[in-house]
């Protein structure tokens, strides 16, 4: 089948409705990669740097199109899975299609695979050492409502750790966290804990509580 | 690359407040509703896989664990079954007998995940054969809520796996 025609299927609502029945992403991609035109295309990717430029360019065409605002983005299901494509397919452009999902309003499913995207992409990274859920790096910035979090470990368990404990979190590179000057721009809402297993150079305390 | 995670947290602007009985807060997001083209395209696939379905309300707001343990109000993602049920004091109703209207269905998968969870509607005895069988109310992801037989659920929903329950006699 042709990109065209694999386009067409995956955007279809049969297939939306296929794959909406879903209430947890983990059950999401596992009818997505169970359905013949996801694994066509995605054997396409795979094989073919056009396939998976289209696929990207695509990505692209849907997160810009105009909907009815009232509504979910009409390509919500269809921006997920390329996103999850392109990340299985050729990781490399993992970054530029999660970029165009978080520019896109009104997205569900995409909002939640660009997120584990997101997730995979940091853990993967091979300079990141693995460590444990409780020795998580989280570090605060000057906005209170903003956290970067070092750590190749995160999984569900984390995003529960973190979500309860804080308001947002980026991931940064282990380049930026270099460069970072946290002693100067930690600051923490309530409830939230810094943690730091990073060398005794970096921040002096290992724990360091709001106290509020 | 920005990446900004913890959907359904208390931050989330979908979010709600919602916690179980042990005021533990649950993560939870309200989506925004599908257009009605996308919903009737959902109950006619719906409908061509289980004849036997009834459609009851048609609405993307909640999904199934939203049905149940938020009223219809949010999505709650099934990976959070366990421990909602576990804080809220649901056991295993061990005998098909013993199982009554208002008591929850499970459907897992092979993986022994939770995929599904639906209410007990309706209770039957087939006087020949002397089994229990079970008409059920769920939602189905966030597209359309149905009355159903307790078997007649897409495949990708899983089989069901228990019956819990809340009841308690005091």
């Amino acid at each position: 089948m042709t990109v065209r025609v694999l386009f067409d299927a995956i955007e279809s609502h049969e297939f939306a409705a296929k794959v909406g029945i879903a209430s947890s992403r983990s059950l999401f991609l596992g009818i997505v990669e169970a359905d013949i035109s996801y694994r066509e295309l995605y054997d396409l990717v795979r094989r073919d740097n056009y396939a998976a430029e289209a696929v990207l360019a695509r990505i692209k065409r849907l997160s810009e199109l105009r909907y009815d605002r009232k509504f979910q983005h009409p390509h919500d299901v269809a921006l997920a899975v390329y996103c999850w494509i392109v990340f299985r397919g050729v990781p490399v452009y993992s970054s530029v299609a999660v970029d165009f999902i978080n520019s896109t309003n009104d997205t569900w499913w995409a909002t939640k695979i660009a997120e584990l995207i997101s997730l995979r992409i940091s853990s993967a990274s091979d300079s990141w050492s693995m460590i444990k859920l409780s020795d998580a790096n989280i570090f605060g910035t000057r906005n209170a409502f903003e956290f970067f979090v070092e750590t190749s470990a995160l999984t569900k368990e984390i995003d529960f750790l973190v979500a309860s404990a804080l308001d947002r979190f980026q991931v940064i590179s282990p380049e930026q966290m270099r460069n970072f000057n946290f002693a100067s721009q930690i600051t923490l809402g309530s409830h939230s804990r810094l943690v730091d297993t990073r060398s005794a150079n970096s921040i002096s305390s290992s724990v360091i509580d709001s106290g509020q | 690359m920005t990446v900004i995670i913890g959907h359904g947290t208390d931050k989330d602007p979908d979010y709600l407040p919602l916690s179980t009985k042990n005021k533990r807060p649950i993560q939870n997001a309200q989506q925004k509703e599908k257009s009605p083209e996308q919903l009737r395209a959902a109950v006619e696939f719906a409908m061509a896989l289980c004849p036997g379905i009834t459609l009851r309300s048609l609405s993307a707001t909640y999904n199934c664990l939203g049905l149940v343990f938020a009223s219809r109000r949010t999505c709650i993602d099934a990976e959070h079954t366990e421990w909602i049920m576990s804080d809220d004091e649901y056991q295993v109703v061990q005998e098909r007998k013993d199982v009554e209207r208002g008591d929850l269905v499970i459907y897992r998968n092979k993986k022994s995940e939770v995929t599904h969870v639906a209410v007990v509607w309706d209770k039957c005895l087939d006087v020949e054969t002397g089994k229990w069988s079970f008409y059920c109310l769920s939602q189905w992801g966030s597209d359309g809520e149905y009355f159903h037989a307790e078997d007649e659920v897409p495949v990708w929903l899983g089989t069901c796996s228990e019956f819990r329950s809340e009841r308690k006699y005091h």
